[in-house]
């Protein structure tokens, strides 16, 4: 799920230059799309499909997922496991666990 | 998309033995590290080669054209024009974000506050109350001294090397102080985290504060994300090809769903 950029060059949290892609805050949903793009092909992600937030970050906000979070939805469709906040919470490892958890695959 | 709902549901092929090439992916690889061949033009060459149109070394408001506030965070020396000077990699600016870092990691380690969910000012008041041995809403230097240890919790996760790099021989009271302690009274109040965070804030933490400050108690279930066995936030959303528009309640009662949210800085 893409959401909106976390350190845009022109964004309020400036990161670029120096290991860091050089990215300005799409300001439409085509250039947050193409972003989106650019980002699943650098990061070697495109076996993930990336769906893309609305520009009024709706799903982001609603899981309060912003910079970025990992959670795993059950069949039931309640939440199986929440990660923490990241980006010191992002820690696909949990993921994994909550995953082989929920499959009953411990 | 046709491989949108199997790659969704990537939860049924996490396990060891998943080859890579084969549509699957596991989470080792969604966890690489990053490795950029493109980061190492600069932001004003990026800049400079897209937006200064008649090559004057300058980009104007006019030639800049994208609105939001953007042409002035740019214009980091505020002189009006956007130039080589606005990105110049000074000691300042990478102690200024060296300190942010810093301050960040304590505020999570002492006071576990790390997550949106927690900016409500009375569970701020609390995590100060935790210190506060005279119980005058303040925290002095010996009453963080005396319950520092016992309150410290590392995050979990591990440091990055940038983050290593900022808690090099830090002494935690005094960073905590010159990032929190904005009335430089030498003690930190609950109302000065809200200032930091305020002050630290993308867009979200506003959001998160107001809500705090209307709830009254209820919920905070929308500023920290819904809870294990809460109704998971249905959407329906395109993927950046412009496939079909995927609904998470789709899934229900087939597979489990792995939501990764994420961007590209």
């Amino acid at each position: 799920m893409y959401l909106r950029e976390a350190h845009a060059l022109d964004g309020r949290s400036p990161l670029g230059g120096g290991g860091m892609p050089i990215v300005e805050d799409p300001v439409t949903l085509a250039e947050r799309n193409e972003v989106a793009k650019v980002c699943m092909t650098k990061l070697a992600l495109e076996p993930i499909p990336a769906l893309v937030d609305d520009m009024d970050d709706a799903v982001g906000k609603a899981y309060a997922a912003h910079p970025d979070r990992l959670y795993l939805v059950g069949r039931d469709g309640t939440i199986a496991w929440r990660g923490g906040p990241g980006p010191m919470g992002f820690i696909p490892d949990e993921l994994d666990a909550a995953i082989r958890k929920e499959l009953g695959r411990d | 998309m046709r491989s949108t709902l199997m790659t969704l549901v990537l939860a049924g092929v996490v396990p060891a033995g998943c080859q890579s090439g084969s549509g699957q992916v596991t989470l080792g690889q969604v966890a690489a590290p990053m490795e950029l061949d493109d980061s190492v033009d600069s932001s004003w060459v990026y800049l400079a080669k897209k937006y200064d149109v008649d090559g004057d070394g300058r980009i104007s408001e006019q030639e800049y054209q994208r609105e939001g506030g953007r042409f002035d965070r740019l214009d980091r020396n505020d002189d009006g024009v956007v130039t080589a000077a606005d990105f110049e990699r000074t000691p300042g600016r990478r102690e200024g974000m060296m300190r942010g870092m810093r301050a960040q990691r304590l505020v999570a380690v002492y006071f576990q506050i790390d997550e949106p969910g927690s900016l409500a000012l009375d569970e701020l008041e609390q995590a100060v109350a935790a210190y506060d041995d005279n119980g005058d809403g303040l925290i002095g230097e010996a009453e963080f001294a005396a319950h520092a240890e016992e309150r410290k919790v590392e995050p979990p996760g591990g440091d990055s090397r940038m983050m290593k790099m900022a808690m090099r021989d830090v002494e935690p009271w005094a960073a905590l102080v010159v990032a929190i302690d904005t009335d430089q009274d030498g003690r930190i109040a609950a109302v000065e985290f809200v200032a930091f965070f305020k002050d630290r804030d993308d867009g979200d933490l506003v959001w998160s504060l107001d809500r705090s400050r209307r709830r009254g108690g209820a919920s905070s279930r929308p500023m920290s994300g819904p809870s294990a066995g809460e109704p998971a936030p249905d959407f329906a959303l395109r993927p950046a090809n412009g496939g079909p528009t995927v609904t998470l309640s789709s899934f229900r009662k087939n597979l489990p769903v792995a939501l990764i949210f994420g961007s590209y800085t």
